[in-house]
């Protein structure tokens, strides 16, 4: 390390910085303050915060108010961020309580403003809130959100008549920015003309019914992660193969037949299924499949036969199979699958 | 591009109140505003680093040559002997040391980082701000961030009232 002369007669290159977004601003003392910083990086550091307390910042003063509705990009309304949990409130009392708070932090928020995450999650169903969801909805589509969840039904089990609609049709124009997306315990309206999410990574639906194979028409090309749990799903096909498919999970799906898909790179494969018909299932040339699960409500040779012929299951280096069965039968299974 | 001994690369760098650091280019490199400069052949000479003052810049050196891996001034030996954990160990002991600063220079180190695009460097110092934040009241976080309170009271009261989830 040596000291030299002035910058000004270097003969080296100056890192310009022409990004206005990278200047910094300070103050007219020329003391660096934490909020002369360059907003991308405010922006790094306010994410940093919990939800709770960035929006406690904005009581500091009505710059950290301006920053805190600016940086601000991850929205996690839960019961933990949203309710004060009091010992004898009643479920309902939460629940409005909840709504209003939700509602009264996004009409604070810009929607223009890119979002990197939108999580709700709280017991909703049954209840008569569609004109809110359709409104958050609405803004996780505005705001560009890339992480979408929607759980109106955290933490419990089991089919319900009165489901959310996701209103799908806001998406329409293929939402490019949505990366991933994780809908629990909603009802899918058919959208005439809906073309999927052209840039959707991830897909997580538990407890949905209604269109479900919108959601995989051939414009979902990029989709890595697929889960399909508890969804009333008669048939899932693909038109045309999944080249980024890496994991599939296909589970205790109600009324289902047929499951064919065609994911050459696939490298894990979960199915359940809780329906004692055989459920035919194709999983096209997937060269690459390291672990298969079959979990099958009952020993019936007619399913097995369903599960393992022509697929090439056999080859796959770690196979797991469960089955609820009788312990009269156990004998016959060795013997079955010593045969295959 | 100058050379040292041992065939190591050295890259000159300059902070505007005329001060020269020669490091060496792996250390340099550490910043990925810097490296891509390199990759682009664009620092042939000497790299000019605006708005960061000299003092600043030697901090954001010395974190660097800490952190390098393996072949740094200091990891040298060690890479060879001493388990990647305890190493791990080392490094977090000496980060908390390093980041023992006042309120300005950690700013400054802030500023520095995010501008050089140093990624653990700016975790750390966000970090550190951070737990000042969460650990404190209102006003303590206020007299931290020499924030003033230009509220009215009533428009406070509103703001509180706006997102009284977050007071609860």
């Amino acid at each position: 390390m040596k000291s030299a002369a002035g910058a000004a007669d270097c003969g080296g290159i100056a890192i310009s910085s022409s990004n206005p977004h990278k200047r910094t601003r300070r103050g007219h003392k020329g003391v660096l303050q934490l909020h002369h910083l360059p907003l991308d990086t405010l922006s790094d550091i306010v994410s940093l915060l919990s939800f709770k307390e960035a929006a406690r910042m904005s009581v500091l003063s009505s710059q950290w108010r301006h920053l805190w509705r600016s940086c601000i990009r991850d929205l996690v309304f839960t019961r933990e961020t949203m309710c004060c949990p009091m010992p004898m409130s009643r479920e309902e009392q939460d629940r409005e309580a909840f709504i209003r708070n939700v509602e009264c932090v996004l009409c604070q928020l810009d929607p223009t403003i890119a979002r990197d995450k939108f999580v709700l999650e709280f017991k909703l169903i049954n209840t008569n809130v569609q004109t809110h969801v359709d409104r958050w909805v609405a803004f996780c589509a505005t705001s560009r959100v890339k992480h979408i969840v929607f759980d109106f039904k955290p933490g419990s089990w089991g089919k319900h008549d009165n489901s959310f609609n996701f209103p799908i049709h806001l998406f329409i124009n293929g939402a490019p920015a949505v990366r991933s997306l994780c809908l629990m315990s909603a009802y899918l309206n058919p959208v005439p003309g809906f073309s999927s999410f052209t840039n959707l990574r991830k897909l997580m639906l538990d407890s949905v019914s209604g269109d479900i194979q919108c959601m995989l028409l051939p414009a979902c090309s990029m989709l890595e992660w697929l889960s399909i749990v508890r969804c009333t799903l008669h048939s899932l096909t693909t038109s045309q193969p999944l080249h980024q498919l890496r994991y599939l999970c296909v589970h205790y799906c109600f009324n289902m037949q047929k499951l064919e898909v065609q994911a050459p790179n696939l490298n894990t494969f979960i199915f359940g299924s809780l329906e004692t018909h055989p459920v035919s299932f194709i999983i096209d040339g997937c060269l690459e499949i390291q672990e298969v699960t079959i979990k099958l409500p009952t020993w019936r040779s007619d399913l097995f036969d369903y599960a393992f012929a022509d697929h090439g299951m056999a080859n796959v280096p770690k196979l797991s199979v469960e089955l609820a069965i009788d312990s009269k039968v156990i004998l016959l299974f060795y013997m079955y699958v010593n045969k295959k | 591009m100058a050379t040292r001994e041992a065939g190591k690369k050295m890259i000159m760098l300059k902070s505007p109140d005329g001060m020269e650091f020669e490091v060496e280019e792996a250390v340099a490199m550490e910043s990925q505003t810097i490296r891509k400069m390199i990759e682009d052949d664009c620092a042939d000479t000497a790299i000019l680093i605006p708005n960061i003052n000299s003092k600043i810049l030697s901090r954001v050196i010395e974190y660097c040559n800490k952190h390098v891996p393996t072949t740094g001034a200091t990891g040298a030996a060690a890479s060879d002997t001493v388990a990647p954990a305890a190493l791990a160990e080392d490094l977090k002991i000496w980060d908390a040391e390093f980041i023992k600063v006042n309120r300005a220079t950690r700013f400054n180190l802030i500023q520095a980082a995010s501008y050089l695009n140093i990624k653990g460097l700016l975790d750390l110092t966000s970090q550190t701000t951070i737990d000042t934040i969460s650990d404190n009241s209102l006003e303590e976080i206020r007299s931290f961030l020499s924030t003033k309170n230009d509220y009215l009271p009533e428009e406070e009261q509103t703001i509180r009232r706006e997102n009284q989830w977050a007071f609860q």
